[in-house]
């Protein structure tokens, strides 16, 4: 079987790249003694993938790791024996099997919410409006093969600015990376980017024609 | 931590926040003994080095006392510290440096001098002893150098020398005492001076002759005439961490390690690891099972490494690889096994291995011709050497690195040309299985590196030679493989081999040059990119001192070296009686298979 697991990294874990978090969850699973799955063939490796590679220097609060465990195992224990083994800044905050078929989280996720956080609040706020209220926002995106001009605006799903100010932007097939998204509220605001902090809150999933986190199990699997 | 905005701005930012698995942070409190361990080098080095994990550990089993870890930054980092105004920290509680009550700096290789400077530097720290009050911590440096760190004796208040793992428990529980008794630092360092493996440089008075040798080292205010290193007689019952750090990035060796023994039997004589660790210690099967089954537990580590200077020479080597790979296959551990010697990289010990990665080898013959090696007492054959290498292509490894030095002792071209033509043999070996035998065309580097003379080793007393003779001698090689498609040549700087040779044996007048040096810019010089030849000599010039003196001279047999007042054990005529072997190309036995009288017979009963 496969486990779904919600985990959040924050200060020193923060620092590394997406293959060092992929090496360190691995080694913290063996520390932990867990029952994990490996791979068959002449150089085997754990049965683990992430929803959504992390750049060095993004914090989280609900990335997403998929890990293949033996069929014995109850996930409720998960967590706590995880943590126990986990260098302090890695935390796993929920585990549940995964449905038979359902697919990986990296197939499943198609947008990331992220909270901001600036010196200025108030210039963040009116920027994130003013950048929404926009019909069309061109940018240059860099991809493997290049720069391409692009549109922004689709890519902005939802703004909200009770309690702080949180965005939610496509990930996934069409990611918009945070630190494109600070230059653009940089731009529109007038302002630094560095001004601008993210953690990304969570990772979400279109069911039945809503966001919800990719916690959340697909409705038509058991 | 506490917040350090330059960090997001370097590259690899995780060399500078901590954090690993297996980090000890201790609370502070006002009685708590502050340890810095200083590693002269960036992280992904600092943190691979074995020894400094065993200090870290003896350190934090004191109760009184808590050991925190420091690395020199790279470039990047150094420049946005210094443009925030901000002093070098310990990475487990983020405290700056000079909070600390002794920094202690592991000195591996000569050319990490000028990132001690840095890092007392970026302290706040004033770098000379005389010119630190009662305010600063402690300025404490261990590791192989340190028996011979002359140059750095101004900057240094007491060298450790030999096993560290006692040593450094002793110092810092004569820190904790002097703190409590309100000890000046001169008192502390008197109770230290005249102990095993404490050397306080300031107590020794060293005088130059007219032509610029030491004249004479004198020991001053009841300091004793020389100073022993300390040898640790029990490994097996030593100290050793099981929760190693795992790192949260890469770093160079990577990998959960035991330590099979400390020590070397076989005596090469341009070896200076072989005459200072001696005699051999070993830990037995049981031992090192227990310790790699909880390395493995504590690091969750895919592999773990049985580490000591020559793995091939332990006893039960075999036995252990049977004993480890019955209990770690089932967790997915793989075993590998470094500095193998040629003459013992047999086919089961691949096979024992099991699933290591077979792609490359690497041999260190380390010299070209038989009667050359004979010289060196590196007893290895051309014949173990092909004899190694098929049996490396018939198991499938196709890549093999073979090392050698250039401007050994009694070289000649002949030597140059044999290795050219060593490298020639190497190929044919693979062409000489029989077709269904041979996997993938091999390919061979031949790696040369200039050779450096060292402390304590029989030669000693050699000249380097010039680094115009070493560019001559590097294109002889070159030039005999030119038409070696299968074979590339991998020679190294000169320059660097040359300050090398400079610093291993210099004096303490090279203080003022390795200050000028760093003045200018010298930090990270083991690093290509980093290394400045100009800015040496320019450095040597405004000290006044010839780089030549020091690197190329041949020294007298009576000559007094700059470190003659350290004690290795190992005693000077033996050394003297091996460089005369060298030249009549005779060789010395293995002391495991029979004391050759080396001088350490009151520690090891002749029983290495
Ligand atoms: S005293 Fe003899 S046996 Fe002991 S290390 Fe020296 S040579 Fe080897």
């Amino acid at each position: 079987m496969k486990i779904l697991v919600k985990f959040s990294r924050s200060g020193a874990l923060c620092m590394i790249s997406h293959l060092d978090l992929l090496r360190t969850v691995q080694r913290s699973l063996r520390r932990a003694e867990l029952p994990i799955l490996y791979s068959q063939g002449f150089n085997p490796h754990p049965i683990l993938s992430f929803a959504q590679a992390m750049g060095v220097g993004l914090e989280t609060e609900g990335d997403y790791f998929a890990v293949g465990m033996e069929d014995t195992f109850d996930p409720a224990q998960f967590c706590e024996r995880f943590n126990a083994c986990a260098p302090s800044d890695l935390m796993a905050i929920a585990a549940r099997k995964m449905a038979n078929k359902e697919r990986d989280p990296m197939a499943r996720v198609q947008a990331a919410r992220y909270r901001l956080v600036s010196d200025n609040e108030q210039a963040l706020v009116q920027a994130a409006k003013a950048l929404f209220k926009k019909t069309e926002y061109p940018y240059t995106r860099k991809t493997k093969s290049g720069e391409r001009e692009s549109d922004m605006r689709p890519m902005l799903l939802g703004l909200n600015t009770e309690n702080g100010v949180r965005i939610t932007v496509t990930c996934g097939d069409t990611n918009l990376p945070p630190a494109v998204l600070a230059a653009a509220l940089a731009h529109v605001g007038g302002f630094p980017a560095e001004n601008i902090s993210f953690v990304r809150e969570d990772l979400l999933t279109m069911i039945n024609g809503e966001l919800e986190s990719v916690l959340c199990p697909p409705l038509e699997m058991d | 931590m506490t917040e350090r905005r330059w960090i997001s701005k370097v590259n690899k930012p995780a060399r500078y926040v901590g954090g690993e698995m297996n980090e000890i942070i201790k609370e502070n409190a006002p009685d708590l003994t502050r340890f810095a361990l200083c590693f002269p080098d960036v992280y992904e080095v600092g943190m691979s080095h074995l020894g400094s994990r065993i200090l870290y550990e003896a350190v934090n089993r004191l109760p009184f006392a808590a050991c925190e870890r420091a690395y020199a930054p790279w470039i990047d980092a150094e420049q946005e510290m210094r443009k925030a105004g901000e002093r070098l920290y310990a990475l487990e509680s983020g405290d700056t440096l000079d909070k600390f009550d002794v920094l202690g700096f592991s000195l591996q290789y000569e050319l990490s001098y000028t990132n001690v400077l840095l890092m007392l530097d970026l302290a706040g720290l004033p770098l000379r002893a005389c010119e630190r009050t009662e305010e600063h911590p402690l300025i404490t440096a261990g590791g192989p150098c340190a028996c011979h760190a002359e140059p750095l004796a101004p900057f240094i208040d007491v060298f450790m020398l030999g096993d560290g793992e006692e040593t450094i428990c002793i110092l810092t529980e004569a820190v904790k005492e002097a703190k409590e008794k309100g000890l000046s630092r001169e008192q502390l360092l008197d109770r230290l001076c005249g102990m095993e493996g404490f050397y306080v440089p300031s107590r020794y008075e060293v005088t130059y002759s007219e032509t610029g040798q030491v004249k004479a080292i004198t020991p001053v205010a009841g300091a004793p005439k020389s100073v022993r290193r300390a040898i640790l007689t029990d490994l097996e019952h030593a100290v050793f961490p099981t929760k190693q750090l795992v790192p949260n990035t890469g770093i160079v060796h990577d990998r959960a390690v035991i330590e099979l023994f400390r020590g070397c039997t076989r005596g090469c004589r341009f070896c200076q690891a072989g005459y200072l660790y001696r005699p051999v210690r070993e830990r037995t099967v049981d031992t090192l099972k227990e310790q790699a089954l909880e390395a493995v537990k504590d690091t969750g580590y895919e592999e773990i490494s049985m580490t000591s200077l020559s793995s091939g020479d332990y006893p039960c080597l075999m036995e252990l690889i049977g004993v480890l790979n019955g209990a770690l296959k089932d967790k997915m551990v793989s075993l590998s096994l470094p500095s193998l010697r040629i003459d013992s990289f047999v086919k089961n010990y691949a096979e024992g291995i099991g699933e290591v990665r077979k792609s490359g080898l690497t041999f260190a013959p380390e010299a070209g011709t038989q009667r050359l090696r004979d010289a060196i007492n590196k007893n290895v054959t051309e014949k173990d050497l092909l004899r190694t290498v098929s049996e490396a292509f018939e198991a499938g490894y196709s890549t093999i690195k073979l090392y050698f030095m250039l401007g050994l002792p009694t070289e000649t071209d002949e030597d140059l040309l044999g290795i050219a033509d060593l490298a020639t043999k190497v190929i044919s070996a693979y062409y000489k299985l029989p077709k269904e035998k041979r996997t993938q065309p091999p390919s061979v580097t031949v790696s040369v590196s200039p050779f450096v003379p060292k402390p304590f080793t029989p030669f000693q007393w050699e000249p380097q030679i010039s680094r115009e003779e070493i560019e001559r001698r590097q294109n002889v090689i070159k030039q005999a493989l030119r038409t070696q498609k299968r074979v590339r040549f991998q020679s190294h700087n000169a320059g660097v081999s040359h300050m090398e040779a400079i610093f291993a044996r210099g004096d303490r007048r090279l203080a003022d040059a390795l200050e000028a040096a760093y003045r200018a810019g010298a930090r990270m010089d083991g690093w290509y990119e980093c290394f400045d030849y100009a800015r040496w000599q320019d450095a040597l010039a405004s000290a006044g001192l010839d780089g030549a003196f020091y690197a190329n001279r041949a020294r007298e047999e009576g000559e007094t070296f700059p470190y003659d007042h350290v004690d290795i054990g190992v005693s000077r005529n033996y050394l003297w009686h091996e460089r005369e072997k060298a030249y009549a190309a005779n060789t010395t036995k293995d002391c495991r298979q029979g004391c050759t009288g080396c001088g350490l017979m009151n520690v090891c009963g002749g029983k290495a």
